[in-house]
């Protein structure tokens, strides 16, 4: 059966050694698949400092554009930039209110048997939250909203049995 | 590597090499030398520095062995004279066997460092401990060092501008908000 897509949750956040590296989360039937975005470069930055260090990490952050619509999923899958996680290999999901949004903690099974955890933060894109401002929406309802929305793609995406081992405390 | 990535990179450590250059040229150090002056009255040891404009020389010395010393700072000139045995006058000059001083110097230039004998031990041998410290600004360094700067800056902000002048990706932005895509339609 042909693998579906579900959803997109365009923005979250994993801390790095390097800095925060942005990612978005391409949902489908089968699927949870963490696309990286932008790999930061905050260190450099906060080493050189100021305005030109600021700069200057910026534009060695790593972007990447990914055509979500077009793209075959398993051409994401198989990124080794990104990260794949069967629905049918997780162990457990729990999503939990924070004061930028809400973390994401899955412990899933590797195929080679191997046990992992991944913690990542579900927030908006600071863009985003500055659009939203300037339409009279509070950062904090922002972040909810987005937050809740998330919820319901990974609700629309796990399986029942995967549902089963989420809990959500937001 | 892009353009612009490699004009911020470049322009990035050409601005820390000049700051830190500049930055530098403040402040010398501190300077630790031990000698041996050897027994004689001919004998002296002397070390010289280079003062800039306003600058001051700081020095502590000590006798690590027995007796006095007398230490002088001199000008060039006066130096001459010192060496050759004639009359010269220090900047400053001071005796003991330990001692802890600062000159002021009236003009920029290079300035010697004089330690001899003090009364009564120029058969000796001694061995003298001291510690310098240059305080003032070498305009030679702080002006290379701005030069590097402002390069490395220009380097920077040229940097920046490319950046901005970037055609954009011809890839849809992700979107900002969750998406959901639309379900399959049931055939038929």
């Amino acid at each position: 059966m042909e693998e579906r897509k579900v959803a997109l949750i365009p923005h979250v956040l994993f801390q790095g050694m390097a800095g925060p590296k942005e990612y978005s989360v391409l949902l489908t039937d089968q699927r949870t698949i963490f696309v990286l975005e932008k790999s930061s470069k905050a260190m450099v930055g906060f080493m050189l400092g100021g305005v030109i260090g600021a700069a200057i990490a910026e534009s060695v952050a790593t972007r990447r554009v990914t055509d979500f619509e077009n793209m075959p999923v398993e051409n994401l899958a198989m990124d080794p930039k990104n990260l794949a996680v069967p629905h049918g290999s997780i162990q457990r999901l729990v999503m939990k209110r924070k004061v930028a949004g809400a973390s994401l903690r899955i412990e899933y099974t590797r195929p080679d048997g191997k046990r992992k955890k991944l913690t990542a933060l579900v927030t908006p894109r600071a863009d985003q939250l500055k659009q939203q401002k300037r339409q009279g929406v509070r950062k904090k309802e922002a972040r909810r909203a987005y937050v809740r929305q998330a919820k319901e793609a990974f609700e629309r995406a796990l399986s029942a049995a995967a549902a089963s081992r989420a809990e959500w405390r937001l | 590597m892009k353009r612009y990535q490699l004009l911020l990179i470049l322009g990035g450590i050409v601005l820390i090499l000049g700051i830190g250059m500049a930055w530098s040229s403040f402040d010398s150090g501190r300077q630790l030398e031990t000698f041996s002056i050897p027994a004689g009255s001919d004998w002296h040891y002397y070390f010289e520095v280079s003062l800039p404009l306003g600058g001051a020389i700081q020095i502590r010395f000590s006798v690590l062995s027995s007796g006095t010393v007398d230490t002088f700072v001199f000008d060039a000139t006066h130096y001459g004279l010192y060496a050759q045995g004639g009359s010269a006058t220090p900047v400053h000059s001071e005796t003991g066997s330990t001692g802890d001083y600062a000159v002021t110097v009236p003009r920029p230039g290079t300035y010697y460092v004089v330690f001899e004998h003090g009364a009564g031990f120029d058969d000796v041998e001694q061995r003298v401990q001291t510690i310098y410290r240059v305080v003032g600004v070498d305009p030679v360094f702080l002006g290379i060092g701005a030069s590097i700067a402002v390069v490395g800056l220009v380097l920077a902000v040229s940097g920046i501008r490319a950046k901005r002048k970037e055609v954009p990706s011809a890839v849809p932005p992700t979107p900002s908000t969750v998406k959901f895509f639309e379900p399959p339609r049931p055939p038929g």
